[in-house]
C-alpha cells in the first residue's frame, strides 16, 4: 500500500457511508454558500465568455449555470461554474492553507451530477468528501507550495474536482488512486494570474479537469502510480517541503472542511476586522447627529498584514479596492454597508469615499491578531466615536451564523433574480434528500429569462 | 523593454514567419506528426481519450485522424495529440527534450481544418507554435525539466496557443492573453512516464492551447508576464530564466533543429541504439555481456532494468539496446509485448550494463558486445535523426508510410503526397491544397 492509496481507499469508504452531521452541516453552508457566489457573478463578462464557449463549443446542455438559463455540457458547466463561483473572491476560504474548496469541487458535482443523474445524497457526500480531499492535500503542501507562488485553489482543486467527480462515477479506491494520478497531471495555477480572468480560471478548469480524470480512470486509463509521494509526483515536483501526516490524521472524524469559513464581505480577508469596526461606528456617527462629511481623522489599529496585503490607499476601480483596506474601512463609514456595490468602479472614484480613504492612519502592531481590530473615528466636533473588534465575523473563533450567511446570499442572489433567494436557500436545504439535482438546479435558474447567450 | 510573453505574443502574432528553410523544416514536423496520429489511432490509450472526448457530445468541428469519428476543434486536438506521442516515435528538440509536433501540430490541425486554413497557414501557425514554444524551453531547460516537468505537457501548452491563436487570428494583445491562460495550465508530472498519462500531456496541451486561444479571442483576460513574471510560469517551473533565450526570435530558427527518431522508444537512446544495430550479426548466444556508455539523461528517461510490456520497454535503454542486438532493428515492431517477452532478447537485457558519463553528448554514446572471443565496440559521435545526422526527407516519408500504411492501406501514399505537397508549398509560395484536404487524406477508406 502507498499513501495515495490509503488515502483513495479511505475517501471511497467515507463515500459509503452516512456523512456525520457535523461534515453535513459544514458541506451545506459551504455548498449555499458557493451557489451564492457563482450566481452573483453569473453576468459578468468572464462568465459570459465562458459560457458563449460551452454553447459554441460544448455538447448537449446536461444543467444549466447557476444564475443564467443557458445549459452547457457537463464539462463546460463545471468551468463555468467554477469560475462564476470564484470570480468575486467571495468564495469560502479555508483560513490555514488559503484554498478556496467550494468552487471547483461545486463545478464537478454540478456537471457531472446532473449529466450521471446522481441522488442529492451522492453529490452532497462527493462535494463534501472533494473539498475534504482538497484540504487536506492543501494542509500537506502548506504553506511551501503557496509561498512559492502557486495558486493553491487551483493544483488542489484539481485534485478535489477528481475525487468528487470519480466519487460520483463510482469509482473504488484503486480507481480513484488512477484518477489522482492523472488529475495531478493537470494541475494549474500560478498566482502570477491574480488581477486577471485568469484567477478564476484556475478552479473553474481544475473542475473541468477533474471531469476528464474521472472518467478517464473509469474508462482504465492509467495515471501515475502512488502520485503524491512518487519520485518527480505531485510533491515531489510542485511542494518539495510537503508532509504527508495531514492526508489521513483523523479522517473521518476530524472535518477540514468545518473550519470552512465565509466570507461577509467581498474583498481581502484580512481587512474584514477593520470593515466590522468600521460598520460598528457607522451608525452611531448618525446618532451622534453626523455624517461622514464630519469626519476629520480615522486611527486603524490592525495586524501588519493589513498594510502588507491590502495597503493600498487610492484605488482606481472595483477590482483594485476589494485589496485597499482603506477602501473598505471608508466605504464602509460612508454608505453603512459593505457589499458588491461599494466596489462598484464608480463608487470607488466618488469624491465622498476618496476624502475618507485620505484620512486614515494606519497603526499597524504584530501583538493585533488577524482577526481582531481597532478604529477610533473623529469628527468635526471634537468627538471621537471608536469600536474594537476581538473576532471579526466569518472568522473561525466567530463563524458566520446560519441568518447572516442567508443575508450574504440573500445580496448575491438578489440582483440577479428578484425573489430567488428563498428557493436557491431552500434548494440546498433539499438536497440531501432530493432524488436527484434537478431541484438544486431549478432553484439557481432565473425564471422566465429566455434562452441564449446574454 | 518588451516582456518575454509580450515578445512571444508580438512574435506569433506577427507577419509571415521565416525563410523557405524554415518553413520546410515546420513542413516536416507536420509531416512526422501526421503519420503518427493515423498509425496509433487504435491505441488502446488513443481508443479511451477519444471515448471520453466523445461523449460530451460537442460538435463535430474537427476530424480524428485515421478514424472516421469527428470532435469539437477541443476533443480532436486532445486525441491526436495523444496519438502522436503515445509509440514515443514522434520528433524531439534535443536541448530541451520537448516533442514539439504532437501538441502544437494536433491543436493547429483542429483549428485549420475547423477554419478551412490553407496550408501555408498551417505550417506558418507550426513554426511559430514551435518556436514559441522551444524558446520558452530554452530560457529555463534543463532545469526545468530536472525538476520533474514533462517539458511537452508544458511548453506544449504555450506552443499550441500560439498556434491555434495565430490560425484565428489574433492581435499581439489577445495572443498574449492566450499565452497567459496557457502558461497557467503548463502541466504534466515526469512521474506519469510509463503509464497513458504521458501521451495524456501532449494531447491535454493541444486542447487547452485551442481553448486558451478561443477564450482569449471572446476577450478572456490573463497575466500580462505569465511567463516571466514573479509568480509566472518560469519563476515557479525552473531554478533558472533566461530572458537571452529569445534572441534572433524570427530570424535563427530553432525549429530547424528539431530531430526525427528513427527508433520508436525515447530519443535519448538512440546512438545507443545506432551502436546495437551496427554491432548486429553474429550468434547473440555467444554474448557473455554488453557496455553501454552514455549520457547520464538515458538512465533518469530510461531507467527501467527489468520491462514487463510494452510501454515499459520503452523506458528501458537494457531492452532497447538487447533488441537492436539481437534484431537489428529498433521499430514499433521491437517495443510490443511480444518483443519484450521474448527470451532471446530478454537474456540479452540481463548483460547489459550502463556507464554514465557527462561528458558524453545527449546524441553519442558507445556500446561494447563480449564474448568468450573477445569484443567488439561501436562508438556513435552523432545518431542517427540527430542534428549534425538529419533524417532525409525520403527517410521521413519511408517512416510515415511504415507507420501510416497499417491503417490506410492503399490510401497511404495519398497522404504521404498531400504531406510532400504541404511541404513544396512552403517553398514555392501560396500552396495549393488546404488543411481540409490533408485531414480528408487521413481517413481511412471506409469510416469506421
Amino acid at each position: 500500500m502507498t499513501i495515495t492509496r490509503d488515502f483513495c481507499q479511505a475517501l471511497a469508504a467515507a463515500y459509503g457511508r452516512p456523512l456525520p452531521a457535523d461534515a453535513r452541516r459544514a458541506g451545506e453552508r459551504s455548498l449555499l454558500n458557493v451557489a451564492g457566489t457563482a450566481i452573483g457573478a453569473a453576468r459578468t463578462p468572464a462568465v459570459d465568455i465562458a459560457v458563449a464557449h460551452g454553447l459554441e463549443f460544448g455538447g448537449p446542455g446536461v444543467a444549466p449555470v447557476p444564475g443564467r438559463t443557458e445549459r452547457l455540457d457537463a464539462y463546460h458547466v463545471a468551468r463555468t461554474t467554477g469560475i462564476a463561483a470564484h470570480l468575486d473572491d467571495f468564495d469560502d476560504t479555508h483560513l490555514a492553507t488559503v484554498i478556496h474548496p467550494g468552487a471547483a469541487t461545486f463545478g464537478a458535482v454540478l456537471g457531472l451530477g446532473a449529466w450521471r443523474g446522481t441522488s442529492g445524497r451522492q453529490a452532497l457526500r462527493a462535494f463534501v468528501l472533494g473539498c475534504e480531499a482538497q484540504l487536506r492535500v492543501g494542509d500537506a503542501i502548506s504553506p511551501g507550495h503557496y509561498d512559492a507562488g502557486w495558486h493553491i485553489t487551483g493544483t488542489c482543486g484539481v485534485i478535489g474536482a477528481a475525487v468528487a467527480a470519480g466519487l460520483l462515477a463510482g469509482l473504488d479506491g484503486p480507481g480513484l488512486e488512477q484518477a489522482v494520478g492523472i488529475a495531478a497531471s493537470q494541475t494549474l495555477g500560478h498566482r502570477e494570474a491574480f488581477g486577471s480572468m485568469t484567477k478564476a480560471f484556475h478552479p473553474g478548469q481544475a473542475a473541468a479537469n477533474g471531469i476528464m480524470a474521472a472518467l478517464l480512470a473509469e474508462d482504465g486509463f492509467t495515471g501515475s502510480p502512488d502520485v503524491f509521494t512518487a519520485p518527480r509526483g505531485f510533491f515531489a515536483v510542485l511542494a518539495p517541503d510537503a508532509d504527508t501526516g495531514p492526508l489521513l490524521d483523523g479522517f473521518g472524524t476530524r472535518w477540514e472542511l468545518g473550519d470552512n469559513t465565509f466570507k461577509p464581505y467581498p474583498c481581502g480577508i484580512v481587512s474584514h476586522p477593520a470593515i466590522d469596526a468600521a460598520l460598528e461606528v457607522a451608525p452611531r456617527l448618525r446618532d451622534a447627529g453626523a455624517g461622514p462629511a464630519e469626519i476629520t481623522g480615522i486611527t486603524l489599529t490592525c495586524n501588519p498584514l493589513v498594510v502588507e496585503l491590502m495597503g493600498r490607499v487610492q484605488p482606481g476601480d472595483g477590482l483594485q479596492a476589494r485589496f485597499s483596506a482603506a477602501h473598505t474601512v471608508a466605504a464602509a463609514l460612508a454608505d453603512g454597508r459593505l457589499a458588491l456595490p461599494q466596489f462598484a468602479d464608480d463608487r470607488v472614484v466618488r469624491e465622498d469615499v476618496t476624502r475618507l480613504r485620505g484620512l486614515i492612519a494606519f497603526d499597524a502592531r504584530t501583538d493585533v491578531p488577524r482577526d481582531s481590530a481597532r478604529i477610533r473615528v473623529r469628527l468635526a466636533s471634537g468627538a471621537e466615536l471608536a469600536a474594537e473588534i476581538a473576532h471579526a465575523r466569518g472568522s473561525l473563533a466567530r463563524p458566520l451564523t446560519d441568518a447572516e450567511l442567508a443575508d450574504k446570499v440573500r445580496g448575491l442572489v438578489e440582483p440577479i433574480a428578484a425573489g430567488m433567494t428563498d428557493t436557491v436557500t431552500s434548494g440546498v436545504a433539499a438536497l440531501h434528500d432530493s432524488p436527484g439535482l434537478d431541484g438544486l438546479t431549478g432553484a439557481m435558474t432565473p425564471a422566465g429569462a429566455s434562452e441564449g447567450a446574454a | 523593454m518588451t516582456g518575454f510573453t509580450r515578445a512571444l505574443a508580438e512574435f506569433a502574432a506577427g507577419p509571415e514567419p521565416g525563410d523557405g528553410a524554415a518553413r520546410h523544416a515546420a513542413a516536416r514536423i507536420v509531416a512526422g506528426a501526421v503519420p503518427l496520429m493515423v498509425g496509433a489511432s487504435a491505441h488502446p490509450a488513443v481508443e479511451r481519450v477519444l471515448g471520453v472526448a466523445g461523449r460530451f457530445g460537442a460538435p463535430r468541428q474537427a476530424g480524428v485522424l485515421g478514424r472516421g469519428e469527428r470532435l469539437g476543434v477541443a476533443g480532436a486536438a486532445l486525441v491526436n495529440g495523444v496519438a502522436a506521442h503515445v509509440e514515443d516515435f514522434d520528433d524531439t528538440h534535443l536541448d530541451t527534450v520537448l516533442h514539439p509536433g504532437a501538441p502544437i501540430v494536433a491543436a493547429a490541425l483542429a483549428i485549420a481544418e475547423w477554419t478551412d486554413a490553407t496550408g501555408d497557414d498551417l505550417i506558418a501557425a507550426v513554426l511559430t507554435g514551435t518556436e514559441a514554444a522551444i524558446r520558452t524551453g530554452n530560457a529555463i531547460c534543463p532545469e526545468h525539466f530536472d525538476r520533474g516537468w514533462h517539458v511537452t505537457g508544458t511548453l506544449g501548452h504555450l506552443g499550441a496557443a500560439a498556434a491555434a491563436g495565430r490560425l484565428l487570428g489574433l492581435g499581439p494583445d489577445r495572443m498574449e492573453h492566450a499565452l497567459g491562460l496557457a502558461a497557467t495550465q503548463a502541466a504534466g508530472l515526469t512521474s506519469a512516464l510509463g503509464t497513458m498519462t504521458k501521451s495524456f500531456h501532449a494531447g491535454k496541451a493541444a486542447a487547452d492551447g485551442v481553448e486558451a486561444a478561443l477564450l482569449a479571442r471572446r476577450g478572456y483576460t490573463a497575466a500580462p508576464a505569465a511567463v516571466e513574471g514573479r509568480r509566472g510560469m518560469a519563476a515557479l517551473m525552473s531554478d533558472r530564466f533566461d530572458p537571452a533565450a529569445l534572441d534572433g526570435l524570427g530570424d535563427h530558427w530553432e525549429t530547424a533543429r528539431v530531430a526525427f527518431k528513427p527508433y520508436a522508444c525515447g530519443i535519448v537512446a538512440h546512438p545507443a541504439i545506432d551502436a546495437a544495430v551496427a554491432l548486429h550479426g553474429g550468434d547473440p548466444s555467444a554474448i557473455t555481456a554488453v557496455d553501454v556508455r552514455a549520457n547520464p539523461v538515458v538512465e533518469e528517461v530510461m531507467g527501467v532494468v527489468t520491462p514487463h510490456d510494452a510501454l515499459t520497454g520503452k523506458f528501458s535503454i537494457r531492452h532497447a539496446v538487447a533488441a537492436g542486438l539481437v534484431r537489428g532493428a529498433a521499430g514499433p515492431a521491437e517495443f510490443t509485448d511480444e518483443a519484450v517477452r521474448d527470451p532471446a532478447i530478454a537474456r540479452i537485457r540481463g548483460l547489459v550494463r550502463v556507464a554514465t558519463d557527462a561528458a558524453v553528448a545527449k546524441d553519442a554514446g558507445q556500446v561494447t558486445v563480449r564474448t568468450a572471443d573477445g569484443s567488439r565496440t561501436r562508438e556513435i559521435a552523432h545518431a542517427t535523426g540527430s542534428e549534425y545526422r538529419p533524417m532525409p526527407d525520403g527517410e521521413l516519408r519511408a517512416k510515415g508510410e511504415r507507420v501510416a500504411g497499417p491503417v490506410l492501406g492503399g490510401r497511404t501514399g495519398a497522404l504521404m503526397d498531400a504531406l510532400a505537397a504541404l511541404g513544396d508549398g512552403g517553398a514555392r509560395g501560396r500552396a495549393a491544397h488546404g488543411t481540409r484536404h490533408l485531414v480528408a487524406a487521413a481517413r481511412p477508406a471506409v469510416p469506421t
